[in-house]
C-alpha cells in the first residue's frame, strides 16, 4: 500500500490519520525537495514510524525512481510524507498515477496546505484569486515571462494572483520575497509600460512562514517589500488587484501594515 | 628603395575611396604567399628591403618561423604609387593549411582581390583550387602570380620555350578553375589575361617580377631572365631593384584590376550579406559611405600578448569607425564600446582616430565579439541583419585529451584553452563528463600540434597529451519511430521522431545557403525548391544547429508551447552534442516534434524537466532508425611518377582508401584518392617509403562517410570503453522506459 501523507506547514497540525499511518509504515520517504515545513526532519520521523526505514527521498528518488517506490508498495507499507498538502505537486500526482496503474492502492492523507494558509494569513478574499503560477529563477536560455503575463491577466480581469516562489531546496535555488517581487518588475519593464504600469498599480503582498510560529505579511508597493525584514523562506508573493473590498482592505491593514492613502 | 610613409600619409589617402585596395594572397601550402608578402612589405617602406625574403616579417609568430608555415593571418596596410597617384593596400596574409581554412574564408570577406600564388614547377595544387574556389564564392577577384620562376631556370634547366609552355599550362588550369567557379557575371571577365596585365610571373624569393605590359614597355625577354641568372647574383639584384621589381608587378596589377572598395562592395554586399539592400545600412554599405551608418564585420578576434586584451580586426562596410564610438554587437546581442581604433603596420598597430568605410580596422574593446561578429552603431541596434554566418568547409575531425603535467596547472590550462578558443574558432575545448578529461579537437593533427605549441609558448604550460583520436557523427539510415519523451516529473510529454536529412538539405546548411537566422519563408522556399521539403514542413524550422541537425515543430494548437519553445531548442542541442551511440556529435538528423503537453505551471516545466524529455525521445527514435558512425575521410592529391602508380595504390588500398580519379600530366600521374582520417595517421610516411619520396601530394577534408558495417559494432564498443561508458548500446528502452 502506497500512503502519501501531507505533514502541513508545521507540526503542530499534524492530523491524527498521518500519525496512524506513520506508525505502521515499513518505509518512509520524507520529501525534502518540493516543499519545507516546520519541524520536519528525520528525528521526528523515526519517533513516529518506530518500525520504519526512513530515507530521505530526493528528486532522483520521486522522479527517475518512481517505479521502484511502486514496486515496494506492493509488498509493504510505504509512505512518502511531504511538506504541506501531498498532492499540490505535480511529482506526487504522477506517483499516485503510477501506482494506480500498477494495481496498487494509493492512500491519501490530506493536511493543511501552505497555499491556503498563505491566502488565509492575508485576509484577501478566496473568491478574487485568478491562476497561480511559480515565479523560477530565470536560467540560460528561459526568462519566466510567462509568470508576469498570468498576472498582468489575472489584474485585467480585476483578480489577485498567488506568486509561487521558486523553492527547489535540492539545488539551493530558493526565491525569498524580495527578489521575487524585484525580479516580477525587471522582467515587467522588459516586457513593455503596458505590463509595468499594471504591477506598478497593484498591491504587493510578502508573505513568509505562513503557519509558522514566526510567520510575517507585508502589504503595500515594492518599496514597502523591499523595506521589510522577513524571516527566512519559503515565501510567498501576492500581488493583488488595487480595487480590493472594504473588508479585504481593512484586513490588510490590520494584518499586514497595509496604507491605504499610498494609493 | 623603400618609400617610407607615415601613418598621416597613409590615413589621408584612406579617405579617398578609389585610392584603396583590399587584397590578399592565397596559394597551396609553401608556394610562396609569406615571402611574397614580405617583398611587397619591403618596397612599402616598413621593413627593410634586403630583409625582406629572409625575414618573413608575416610569419612573426616564432612558431611559423620554427616550421616555416604561416599559422595566423595578419594585416598590413602598404603604400603604391601607380602612374603618379597614391594608393593605400590593405593586405590580409592568410593561411595556406588545410587545417586552417576556415581563417581562409574569413579573412576572403575583408578583401576584394586576391593575388593567387603558384609554383612553378609544382603548378596548380589542391589547396590552390580551394582557395580560388572560395575566392570566387566570395566575389573575390583573383589576380595570377607564378612564383619560383627561378626554379625553373636554375634547378630544371628549362629553355624559354619550355618555360613559357609550363606558364601557358598552369595559367589555362587556373583559368579552368576560375570559368568554373566564378558566378555567371564573372565567368570571363575575370578569367586571367596575360596581356592585360593580369599575370605575373617572378621569384618572390629573387624579389623580381614581371607581367606581359611591363616587360613589352621595358623590353625584357625570358632570355635576359636566364641571362642574369648565368650571370649570377648581383645580375639578379639588378633585375630585382630595377627593371623588374617585383612588387611594382604585383602592386600595379592590383591597382589595375582590383576594383576599389565601394565598386567592389556594389556587387559583393548583395552576395556576403542577406539584410535588406534597400535599407538606409544596405544603401550605405552598397556606396561604402563614410558618413553612413557604421558597419563593422569582424573576421578576427586575437589576443594581444603585450597588454592582454582581445583585437577585433575587419573591414569597415559603411560609416566611419572612431575610438569612443558605442557599438552593438549584433550577433552576440551585447553593447560595446571602441576603445581604441588603430591600423595595421606589419607586427604593430598605429592608433589612429577614425577609419572610414573600406578599410581594414583594428579595434580594442569588443571583448564579447568573435570572428565573425558584426557590429554596427548603437543607435542602429535592431536595424542590422548579421553578415552571413561564416561557413567552414572543414568540420574539426580529431581530438587529444589534455592534461597539464603540474596538476596545480589546471585552472590556468583551462584559462588558455578558453582564450586559445576565442582567437580560433575551429578548435573546440570540450569536458568529458564521465572522466573529467579536457578534450581538445581541431581540423587535423597538426592543427592540434600547433595548439599545444602555443599553449608552451604563450601560456607556459606544459601539458600531457593523449594519441590523437578520430572524431565521429553519430547519424540514423532511416525513418524512426515516434516516441514519447516524457519529463522526470512526467507531467510534460513530447511526441518525437527522427529521420535522415538528405544530402541537398545537408549541403545547403553546410555551404550556408540556409541559416537559422534567415527569413523563414525564404528558408522555406530555397528548401522546397532545391531539397524536395514540403513547404508546409519547411517553414515551420525551429532550429539548425552547427553540426547541421534540424528541428521542426509540427504541432498544432499546444497550450504553453511558446513558453518553453527555447527551452525545447536548447535540449535538442545538448542532444546533438552526444549521441546515444556513442556520445559523439549527432550529423544530419531532421527531429520533428509531432505533439506535446506542457504543464500550466513554469515550475514544473523548466529545463530541468524539458530537457530530458527531448533528448529521451530523440534517442529513442534514433535507436530505431538504422543509426550510425560517420567517419571522416581525406582527399588525397596525389602527383607521382608513372612508375610509382602502383605503388601508391597499394598503400592507398591498404588504408581503407578508394582511387577517385587518375589523370596524366606529362610524365607524371595525378591520382585523386579518399582515405578515411582514422588510417592516415602514418599515410606520410608510408607513401614517402613507398615512392622513394618522388611523391607530392596535398591533403584535405573529403566527405564524412559511413564506417563500413562489419567494423561498426566494434568501433562504438571501443569508443564507449574509452569514454568510461557501459559497452552496450543502449536500447530504446533505456531512454524512453515501458512503464
Ligand atoms: N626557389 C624559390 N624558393 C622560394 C621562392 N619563394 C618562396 N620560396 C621558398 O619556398 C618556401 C615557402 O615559402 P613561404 O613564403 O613560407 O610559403 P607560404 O606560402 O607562405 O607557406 P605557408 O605559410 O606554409 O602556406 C620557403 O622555403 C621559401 O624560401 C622563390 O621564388 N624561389
Ligand atoms: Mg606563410
Amino acid at each position: 500500500m502506497l500512503y502519501l501523507v501531507g505533514f502541513g506547514p508545521s507540526a503542530r497540525f499534524l492530523s491524527i490519520a498521518a500519525l496512524q499511518a506513520l506508525a505502521c509504515a515499513d518505509k518512509v520517504y520524507v520529501d525534502t525537495y518540493t516543499s519545507f515545513a516546520e519541524g520536519l526532519d528525520l528525528k521526528l520521523v523515526k519517533l513516529l514510524a518506530p518500525r520504519a526505514e526512513v530515507v530521505k527521498a530526493s528528486r532522483k528518488h520521486l522522479e527517475d525512481l518512481s517505479h521502484k517506490i511502486v514496486d515496494e508498495a506492493k509488498h509493504a507499507n510505504i509512505v512518502v510524507l511531504v511538506a504541506g498538502d501531498p498532492l499540490t505537486a505535480t511529482t506526487h500526482n504522477a506517483l499516485r498515477l503510477e501506482a494506480l496503474k500498477q494495481g496498487v492502492k494509493v492512500e491519501v492523507i490530506p493536511a493543511v496546505s501552505g497555499l491556503q494558509l498563505v491566502i488565509a494569513v492575508t485576509g484577501l478574499s478566496w473568491y478574487r484569486f485568478g491562476r497561480p503560477i511559480t515565479l523560477v529563477f530565470p536560467e540560460e536560455h528561459y526568462k519566466p515571462y510567462s509568470t508576469v503575463e498570468v498576472v498582468v491577466d489575472n489584474l485585467e480581469r480585476g483578480l489577485h494572483t498567488l506568486v509561487l516562489l521558486d523553492f527547489r531546496v535540492d539545488q539551493g535555488k530558493i526565491m525569498d520575497v524580495k527578489t521575487g517581487a524585484k525580479l516580477l518588475f525587471e522582467l515587467a519593464e522588459e516586457m513593455g509600460e503596458s505590463f509595468s504600469k499594471r504591477l506598478r498599480e497593484a498591491v504587493m503582498v510578502g508573505v513568509a512562514r505562513a503557519g509558522f510560529s514566526d510567520q510575517k505579511c507585508v502589504a503595500g508597493r515594492l518599496e514597502d517589500i523591499l523595506a521589510s525584514e522577513f524571516p527566512p523562506p519559503p515565501h510567498t508573493l501576492i500581488v493583488a488587484h488595487p480595487r480590493l473590498h472594504p473588508v479585504e482592505e481593512d484586513l490588510l491593514k490590520h494584518l499586514c501594515g497595509f496604507k491605504k492613502s499610498n494609493y | 628603395m623603400p618609400r617610407v610613409k607615415k601613418v598621416e600619409d597613409i590615413l589621408k589617402i584612406m579617405k579617398n575611396i578609389e585610392q584603396v585596395r583590399n587584397i590578399g594572397i592565397v596559394a597551396h601550402v609553401d608556394h610562396g604567399k609569406t615571402t611574397t608578402t614580405d617583398s611587397l612589405l619591403a618596397a612599402a617602406g616598413i621593413i627593410s628591403y634586403k630583409v625582406a625574403g629572409e625575414a618573413l616579417a608575416m610569419d612573426y609568430l616564432a612558431v611559423e618561423q620554427q616550421r616555416g608555415i604561416t599559422v595566423k593571418s595578419a594585416n598590413i596596410s602598404l603604400y603604391h604609387e601607380y602612374q603618379g597617384k597614391p594608393y593605400v593596400i590593405n593586405l590580409v596574409d592568410t593561411p595556406g593549411h588545410v587545417d586552417f581554412s576556415g581563417k581562409v574564408t574569413r579573412s576572403l570577406r575583408m578583401i576584394d582581390g586576391a593575388i593567387v600564388v603558384v609554383d612553378a614547377v609544382e603548378g596548380v595544387m589542391p589547396q590552390t583550387e580551394t582557395v580560388l574556389r572560395q575566392c570566387l564564392e566570395e566575389r573575390v577577384r583573383p589576380l595570377l602570380f607564378i612564383n619560383k620562376v627561378d626554379r625553373l631556370i636554375k634547378e630544371l634547366k628549362y629553355t624559354p620555350q619550355q618555360i613559357q609552355q609550363r606558364i601557358v599550362e598552369i595559367t589555362k588550369e587556373v583559368n579552368e578553375l576560375i570559368y568554373m567557379y566564378a558566378d555567371q557575371e564573372f565567368k570571363k571577365k575575370w578569367l586571367i589575361d596575360p596581356k592585360a596585365g593580369m599575370l605575373i610571373i617572378g621569384s618572390a624569393r629573387d624579389k623580381w617580377g614581371i607581367s606581359i605590359p611591363m616587360a613589352q614597355k621595358k623590353g625584357i625577354k625570358f632570355g635576359d631572365i636566364i641571362e642574369a641568372y648565368r650571370r649570377g647574383k648581383e645580375a639578379v639584384e639588378e633585375l630585382a631593384s630595377k627593371v623588374a621589381p617585383l612588387h611594382e608587378a604585383l602592386l600595379d596589377a592590383v591597382v589595375k584590376f582590383i576594383p576599389n572598395p565601394r565598386d567592389a562592395q556594389k556587387y559583393r554586399i548583395p552576395k556576403i550579406w542577406k539584410g535588406d539592400i534597400n535599407s538606409d545600412i544596405g544603401k550605405a554599405m552598397m556606396e561604402c559611405d563614410p558618413n553612413g551608418p557604421l558597419a563593422f564585420a569582424i573576421a578576427d578576434m586575437r589576443l594581444d600578448p603585450r597588454i592582454r586584451k582581445l583585437v577585433a580586426t575587419g573591414r569597415v562596410f559603411s560609416g566611419t569607425l572612431r575610438a569612443g564610438m558605442d557599438l552593438w554587437l549584433v550577433n552576440a546581442g551585447k553593447k560595446a564600446k571602441a576603445l581604441q581604433v588603430s591600423i595595421y603596420m606589419g607586427p604593430d598597430r598605429e592608433v589612429v582616430d577614425e577609419i572610414p568605410a573600406g578599410n581594414i580596422a583594428a579595434v580594442l574593446g569588443l571583448e564579447e565579439a568573435r570572428a565573425g561578429e558584426t557590429a554596427v552603431e548603437a543607435v542602429y541596434k535592431d536595424k542590422m541583419a548579421p553578415f552571413e554566418r561564416l561557413r567552414y568547409v572543414s568540420e574539426p575531425v580529431v581530438t587529444v585529451a589534455i592534461e597539464p603535467k603540474n596538476p596545480r596547472d589546471l585552472p590556468k590550462l583551462i584559462e588558455a584553452l578558453r582564450k586559445l578558443t576565442i582567437e580560433d574558432p575551429n578548435l573546440v575545448v570540450k569536458i568529458n563528463q564521465e572522466t573529467g578529461e579536457y578534450l581538445l579537437s581541431g581540423m587535423g593533427p597538426l592543427h592540434i600540434e600547433i595548439a599545444l605549441w602555443w599553449l608552451k609558448e604563450t601560456y607556459g604550460l606544459e601539458v600531457k597529451t593523449s594519441p590523437p583520436l578520430v572524431v565521429y557523427r553519430e547519424t540514423v539510415r532511416s525513418k524512426g519511430q515516434m516516441f514519447e519523451g516524457k519529463s522526470p516529473n512526467k507531467h510534460n510529454k513530447l511526441y518525437i521522431s527522427v529521420e535522415p536529412l538528405n544530402e541537398e538539405t545537408i549541403k545547403l546548411i553546410q555551404e550556408g545557403v540556409v541559416t537559422e537566422d534567415m527569413d523563414p519563408a525564404q528558408r522555406a522556399r530555397i528548401l522546397r525548391d532545391q531539397a524536395g521539403w514540403e513547404y508546409d514542413e519547411a517553414k515551420r524550422i525551429w532550429a539548425i544547429d552547427e553540426n547541421v541537425n534540424v528541428f521542426v515543430d509540427m504541432t498544432t494548437g499546444v497550450q504553453h508551447l511558446r513558453e518553453v519553445k527555447d527551452t525545447i531548442i536548447q535540449g535538442f542541442r545538448l542532444a546533438m552534442k552526444e549521441g546515444p551511440l556513442a556520445k559523439e556529435p549527432v550529423r544530419g538528423l531532421k527531429v520533428v516534434l509531432h505533439d506535446a503537453i506542457i504543464h500550466e505551471d513554469p515550475a514544473h516545466r523548466g529545463p530541468a524537466q524539458i530537457f530530458p524529455a527531448v533528448r529521451n525521445a530523440i534517442f529513442a527514435s534514433m535507436l530505431t532508425a538504422k543509426p550510425t558512425l560517420l567517419e571522416p575521410l581525406q582527399k588525397l592529391d596525389i602527383r607521382v611518377p608513372q612508375e610509382y602508380v602502383s605503388a601508391v595504390i597499394a598503400v592507398v588500398t591498404k588504408k581503407r582508401g578508394r582511387i577517385v580519379d587518375m589523370r596524366e600530366h606529362g610524365m607524371i600521374m595525378r591520382i585523386i584518392a579518399e582515405v578515411p582520417v582514422a588510417e592516415s595517421f602514418d599515410l606520410a610516411a608510408e607513401l614517402r617509403s613507398a615512392t622513394s619520396g618522388r611523391a607530392f601530394w596535398g591533403v584535405e577534408f573529403s566527405r564524412w562517410a559511413p564506417v563500413p558495417d562489419n567494423m561498426l559494432l566494434d568501433l562504438i564498443k571501443k569508443i564507449r570503453e574509452r569514454k568510461g561508458l557501459p559497452p552496450e548500446i543502449p536500447k530504446p528502452e533505456d531512454f524512453v522506459p515501458p512503464y
